[in-house]
């Protein structure tokens, strides 16, 4: 694509994500991703975006699956992390696999697929993989991202660590702690004799492999949900006033909002070059958008006082989302080391 | 004498200057207050309660009941108020705090109020059989207080009141609010013209709506107040016409120190878990490298720095000489504190963080920065206390 096309791509999403989603958001948030707005993000082609065609995906390329993403992140986050499993994580291993009619299932928004990868993320030290049992698949995961739905991919136990397309026998549990992402279910599942595909082995190796390859993707979502932040928080400070006086003739409020525009402008204008940048680029990029977005949704939150904390003011979410894509989509120990040898150019900070 | 040694006895004599020394440590009476709270905490705000209580955004009227029956709420014994307020939120923020905001505002009838009033109310609430709160904010600001809109008209013995004020905590439980309002039209200064009332919530015209969706402390209750055309007797009105601003910033002086133990209780409680999972890291055979034993240090240290200046906040308060911007200073510190804490525990706990207490914490831990007097009104008024008192800046 060149450069006009991807504006005018731009351009159109914004408009189809106002007019369809942000009145909506609120809703998304109660009561989660509904059917309609499925199938409506289903009919533009995010949910099969970069599915091959003859999958019936849309095959775009990265530099506009990019801008889906920032701009559904901008007004929903849930929204866009849902595109993000369905098309980074659950199709890269459909693609492989050749279920062609499940991966349409799952692009029209007819069924829904969990992930479940939460064994090479920071912080797990107990859980137990399910299991192979007289060709069937038992046992349980703890947090099943976009639980709820017909299939399930899921590393097994065992020397091979097969990867497996767990196909029925799924039972989904009540969601207990859920910080972010409330637009899609992220609960314990637990299996019972399920039929399955065998995707590929070493299957946790493959999701940890998976989640270093899809910075562009995170950086993608942090910046939108930054932007959308700030946005709220920028319109904000023109109309709240304290003391007579706009919120924004106060240096401490106009200061840091300039400052994170002014951040967000810049990774936003590194992003556009991602999709040709190397490994260690995308990780700077990544690793930075990630920082933004956190400031960025605080910041938000507390210029708006205490409507910041009530959730019908739009802007509480993004803080719970934030912390919640650093903590599920990204493992940061394993980003800091990487990091840190792509800089040192020798394995670094380890100790 | 070898030098060293000669340094070394002059670096003592200038620091041991006898009964000059402070003792940092809590007299036995309250250690053993502390500890008597903590294990009545462990007991009756299970993992389970506080997740069920912030689910379905409900007040725990039997944990503030058992509290009272129990003794651990006592405002007559202020530093063993302060001490529950910060063992109770340590334990779960939402419930700790619901079930010790039962008398907010109560200061404000204690130092102002007239006799009649102080033993119609005061034996109420102390008792428990009563809930109070105070409603300062509506809905066009909370920081800017004198810019308030609400109104209270004089009509024979009685005063009218109209307006409607935001984020009242107890809102829909209280008995009664202690409630600031415009009695005349300012002067050439904003804050002259405004009066406290007491007013009751089962008086006519009085509608309490729940806000719901709060990001956390979800176990308190929260509402906005619509008066229209509430009519309360005069003697309703709180110490003077015209000084309620005065009234309610020496409360804010006194209240805000409950708020640093709250946020303290807070960040304690994300240290306590995050030193568990470290624990199980370890037992797992998992490395705890530099990076998180620094994020631990720096955390610890600042809940030391914020419960020192917390304590010295209170030490002057309870002496009957406050200083407002040792206040300040704890509050907007140990805020911070709750808030980095928080972020700090899930950074290191990750996925079982999130699956976790800490999760609530992470939510609970923001309001802190923003209920009596946000971070930034705190500066400010920091900065004005030294700039008048040391005649410094601008
Ligand atoms: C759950 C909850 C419970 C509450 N309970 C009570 C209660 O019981 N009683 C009660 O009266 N109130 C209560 N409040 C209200 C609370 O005290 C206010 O929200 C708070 O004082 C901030 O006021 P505001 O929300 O109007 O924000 P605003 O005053 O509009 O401030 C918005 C932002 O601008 C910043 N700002 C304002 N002025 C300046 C300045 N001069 N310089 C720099 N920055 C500035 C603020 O720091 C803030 O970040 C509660 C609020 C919540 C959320």
């Amino acid at each position: 694509m060149e450069n006009e096309e991807y504006d005018i791509l731009r351009s159109s999403i914004r408009e189809f994500v106002s007019r369809e989603i942000e009145g909506k958001s609120l809703e998304i948030e109660k009561n989660g991703i509904s059917k309609e707005i499925t199938r409506a993000i289903a009919a533009q082609g995010f949910l099969g975006a970069t599915f091959p065609e003859n999958m019936g995906g849309s095959n775009l390329d990265m530099g506009a699956y990019s801008i889906i993403l920032q701009e559904t992140a901008r007004v929903s986050p849930s929204l866009a992390v849902k595109i993000l499993l369905l098309n980074s994580v659950a199709g890269e291993l459909l693609k492989e696999s050749g279920e062609k009619e499940i991966a349409q299932s799952l692009i029209t928004g007819e069924d829904e697929i969990g992930v479940a990868f939460s064994e090479v993320l920071n912080g797990t030290h107990e859980e137990k993989l399910p299991v192979k049992d007289n060709g069937k698949i038992r046992g349980s995961r703890e947090t099943v991202m976009n639980s709820g739905g017909k299939y399930l991919l899921t590393a097994v136990e065992g020397d091979k660590n097969d990867l497996v397309l767990v196909k029925d026998g799924l039972k989904t549990m009540d969601v207990k702690h859920q910080l972010g992402f409330r637009g899609f279910r992220i609960s314990q599942v637990s299996i019972e004799s399920g039929d399955f595909t065998e995707i590929c082995s070493g299957g946790s190796g493959r999701f940890s492999a998976i989640l270093d390859g899809i910075g562009v993707e995170i950086s993608s979502v942090a910046l939108g949900i930054s932007y959308g932040a700030l946005n709220k928080a920028l319109d904000y400070a023109k109309v709240r006033t304290t003391f007579q006086r706009p919120l924004k003739d106060y240096s401490p409020v106009s200061s840091s909002l300039s400052d994170v525009l002014s951040e967000i402008e810049i990774l936003q204008n590194y992003l556009e070059k991602a999709p040709e940048m190397d490994p260690k680029h995308i990780m700077m990029l990544k690793n930075r958008s990630l920082d933004l977005m956190r400031r960025t949704t605080k910041l938000a939150l507390q210029v708006h006082g205490g409507y910041g904390y009530i959730q019908d003011f739009g802007v509480e979410k993004f803080y719970r989302d934030s912390m919640t894509l650093s903590s599920l989509l990204v493992n940061r120990q394993r980003d800091s080391l990487k990091l840190a040898e792509y800089v040192f150019e020798t394995p670094s900070g380890t100790i | 004498m070898p030098h060293c040694v000669l340094v070394a006895d002059r670096v003592i004599q200038f620091f041991w200057r006898g009964s000059d020394i402070m003792d940092f440590d809590l007299p036995e009476d309250l250690v053993a207050a502390r500890e008597k709270i903590r294990e009545f905490a462990r007991r009756e705000i299970t993992s389970e309660l506080a997740f069920k209580y912030d689910r379905d955004e409900k007040y725990p009227f039997e944990l503030r009941e058992k509290a009272f029956k129990e003794g651990i709420i006592d405002y007559q014994n202020p530093w063993a108020m302060l001490i529950a307020i910060e063992e109770l939120c340590r334990q779960d923020p939402g419930m700790g705090i619901a079930a010790t905001v039962s008398l907010f505002g109560v200061e404000v009838i204690m130092l102002f109020g007239s006799e009649k009033q102080k033993e119609k109310y005061l034996p109420l609430v102390n008792s428990g059989k009563a809930i109070m709160g105070l409603a300062v904010t509506e809905p066009g600001g909370g920081s800017d207080v004198a810019g308030l809109k609400t109104t209270a008209t004089r009509k024979g013995d009685s005063y009218i009141i109209n307006g409607s004020k935001m984020f009242i905590t107890n809102g829909q439980i209280a008995d009664f609010f202690v409630m600031l309002t415009r009695t005349s039209t300012p002067d050439s200064k904003r804050h002259h013209g405004l009066s406290t009332f007491i007013v009751e919530t089962n008086r006519q015209g009085f509608k309490a709506n729940k806000l719901e969706g709060k990001l956390g402390v979800r176990a308190t209750n929260t509402a906005e107040l619509v008066l229209t055309n509430v009519e309360v007797p005069a003697e309703n009105m709180v110490g003077e016409e015209g000084k309620g601003f005065y009234y309610i910033m020496t409360f804010f002086n006194i209240s805000r120190i409950y708020v640093a133990a709250q946020a303290l209780g807070i960040a304690q409680g994300t240290l306590d878990r995050v030193i568990e999972h470290v624990h199980k890291m370890k037992q797992a055979g998992e490395y705890v490298d530099e990076n998180i034993q620094f994020s631990i240090a720096e955390v610890a240290t600042r809940i030391e720095a914020s419960r020192m200046l917390t304590y010295k906040a209170a030490s002057y308060l309870f002496q009957f000489k406050p200083d407002p911007k040792i206040t300040s200073m704890a509050k907007a510190y140990a805020a911070e504190t709750a808030v980095f804490a928080s972020e700090k525990a899930l950074e290191i706990t990750g996925i079982s963080g999130l699956n976790s207490d800490l999760e609530r914490f992470f939510r609970d831990a923001k309001i802190m920065e923003i209920w009596e007097g946000t971070s930034e009104i705190e500066k400010l008024i920091i900065t004005r206390m030294i700039t008048k008192t040391e005649g410094e800046g601008n």
